[in-house]
């Protein structure tokens, strides 16, 4: 009797831990929090999704028609884009940041290093726009798209009529984003009781659990904060990050708390992609900090950890990767019709 | 006979169209009392100035009866142009007679719109009030220029907009009214640049202090023509 009820309650467990949330044909763990984005005002639906995706991958969206948002977000890369610190648009002009990764975008309030973008639909205003990356303008985009056959019957496809306006465009990229959705690292079916971690993992676990958690939280492993993490000012860059947009002092040299999900696949790391491993990450956190009076509360007090320790930690990271969100082919080039 | 159909005419109105509500507001910008036309020359402190665009948003137009709330029009943002005068002209068609005796607004889009993502027709980012660097729509645009301004090309630009605390630019406007079919409301464009000190602060196109005070010279300009 007793392990029948054993047995039971063990089913429970994992089936609870294992549980899938369904929103408008998009699913997700069961522990991820609420999403940000309200699907209610932009309901996902395929032919949106579609053309979309097909923007996405469109250099029609810049100037001279050479660069798709997929230029600095490859698939490959988790979205991101890789061998540059500082990722380059039309003409080779070289910007003042490093592309993030995308995924998991429901969730995040604000984008960009800085947060000057504050909602998703309106995040690719800011690059479709900047004259160092696709230096077009969104009238002129609409004007584009209304003249191609192609998208004329995709406009029609996903909204009932052919013609293209601004909304349409963001909110076709908002769906099509809004379906990079990343569970199924191999933390994911650890949580979801499929595998195990290895010892190393666990011990990598437990130093994460102790001094990154706070900022890099589970199960997003970001908090969507904003924070000082002691890199000192690039004095070629001077980009003092959310100071710019907020106009508040204390807000100087606060960058976005990226998601660790997918960190093999994005590096470089940091907003100006100053390093190019992460065993550097973790040596900047242990030793790299100069000031501690300046950076956020959070990291005031030294973390010290042995070479091993650093290794296992190491370990723990690599649990984060998703390499069936990688080489999903619903996320890749479209092909050309 | 006539006597009969003038009464059943009479009758009419009075059962149908009398019953609705129709009130016209016209946006004016103005120059000396007169409807400015874009790149015109205007008399200006010895010099001259030109104006060539003037676009802004006004929200939550309603109508007020010694202070309560007793109509508003459906339609929230309106996207004002002075290149388009249809744009200028926005009408109100209630189902039910009103009396009031102000009218009150606002200038620019509220920040829960802002915070809202994509949306369409005047609040359609293609329209280019909407900035791409940094969220946020532009409340209102004035651009023109004189010698006066010591900017590149003597032009001047002011991009007015904002929505988070501490600079929050949308403004609330009150105007008393006398019940009327037809309500006239000027911006007096001469008025604001005498207060916008165009030799000094001359590109203003982004949210933040300067914002702020040019975005409450705007609403005090706003007032009822004649």
């Amino acid at each position: 009797m007793k392990t029948k009820v054993t047995i039971l309650s063990l089913t429970v467990l994992v089936a609870m831990l294992s549980f899938t949330v369904e929103h408008y044909g998009l699913s997700w763990p069961g522990y991820f929090p609420k999403p940000a984005y309200d699907f209610s005002k932009n309901p996902p639906d395929s032919a949106k999704i579609q053309l979309g995706r097909n923007l996405f991958y469109s250099p029609v969206l810049s100037l001279n028609s050479t660069i798709s948002c997929a230029s600095c977000h490859s698939p490959y890369n988790a979205f991101a884009h890789t061998d540059h610190s500082l990722s380059h648009g039309i003409h080779d002009q070289v910007g003042n940041r490093n592309a993030p990764a995308l995924f998991n975008l429901a969730w995040q309030k604000k984008f960009m290093w800085d947060g000057a973008v504050n909602h998703l639909d309106m995040q690719p205003l800011a690059a479709l726009s900047h004259p160092k990356e696709m230096g077009e303008s969104l009238p002129s985009v609409v004007k584009k798209l209304n003249q191609s056959a192609f998208y004329r019957s995709l406009f029609y496809q996903a909204f009932g009529d052919s013609v293209a306006t601004g909304e349409k465009v963001l909110k076709a990229l908002a769906q099509f984003q809004l379906t990079l959705i990343s569970a199924n690292a191999k933390y994911d079916q650890v949580r979801q009781g499929k595998t195990a971690f290895t010892e190393q993992e666990e011990r990598g676990y437990a130093i994460f659990s102790k001094y990154c958690n706070s900022c890099h939280k589970e199960p997003m492993f970001t908090d969507y904060s904003f924070a000082n993490n002691g890199l000192p000012a690039d004095s070629t860059l001077k980009d003092y990050g959310r100071w710019i947009i907020t106009q508040q002092r204390e807000d100087s040299l606060h960058f976005k708390v990226p998601s660790l999900r997918n960190l093999s696949y994005t590096f470089p790391y940091m907003h100006d992609g100053r390093f190019k491993k992460l065993q550097q990450v973790i040596d900047h956190y242990t030793e790299g900090i100069q000031d501690y009076k300046v950076v956020s509360k959070k990291l005031r007090k030294p973390i010290l950890l042995s070479e091993e320790e650093k290794i296992d930690l190491l370990s723990f990271l690599l649990t984060l990767n998703d390499k069936e969100f990688i080489y999903n082919p619903k996320f890749n080039y479209p092909g050309k019709k | 006979m006539k006597k009969i159909i003038i009464i059943l005419l009479i009758c009419f109105d009075q059962t149908g169209y009398a019953q609705k509500e129709a009130v016209s507001i016209r946006f004016r910008p103005v120059f000396d009392s007169l409807p400015i036309e874009t790149d015109k020359k205007y008399p200006y402190k010895n010099d001259s100035i030109e104006i060539s665009v003037i676009r802004f948003y006004v929200s939550n137009i309603s109508f007020y009866q010694n202070n309560q709330l007793v109509a508003e029009l459906e339609k929230k943002n309106h996207l004002v142009d002075i290149e388009n005068p249809a744009s200028q002209l926005i009408q109100h068609i209630g189902e039910k007679k009103i009396q009031y005796n102000s009218i009150h607004f606002s200038i620019g889009v509220d920040s829960l719109t802002n915070v809202s993502g994509a949306m369409g027709g005047d609040l359609d980012p293609v329209n280019g009030m909407y900035w791409t660097w940094q969220s946020g729509y532009i409340n209102f645009k004035l651009e023109g220029k004189t010698k006066l301004c010591p900017a590149r090309k003597n032009q001047f630009t002011y991009h007015i907009g904002g929505y988070e605390y501490p600079y929050n630019t949308l403004q609330q406007v009150e105007l008393p009214v006398v019940h009327n079919n037809d309500i006239m409301i000027d911006i007096d464009i001469r008025q604001l640049l005498n207060q916008l000190q165009l030799n000094e602060v001359y590109e203003v196109m982004s949210p933040g202090e300067k914002a702020m005070v040019i975005a409450k010279n705007i609403s005090s300009v706003f007032s009822l023509g004649k």
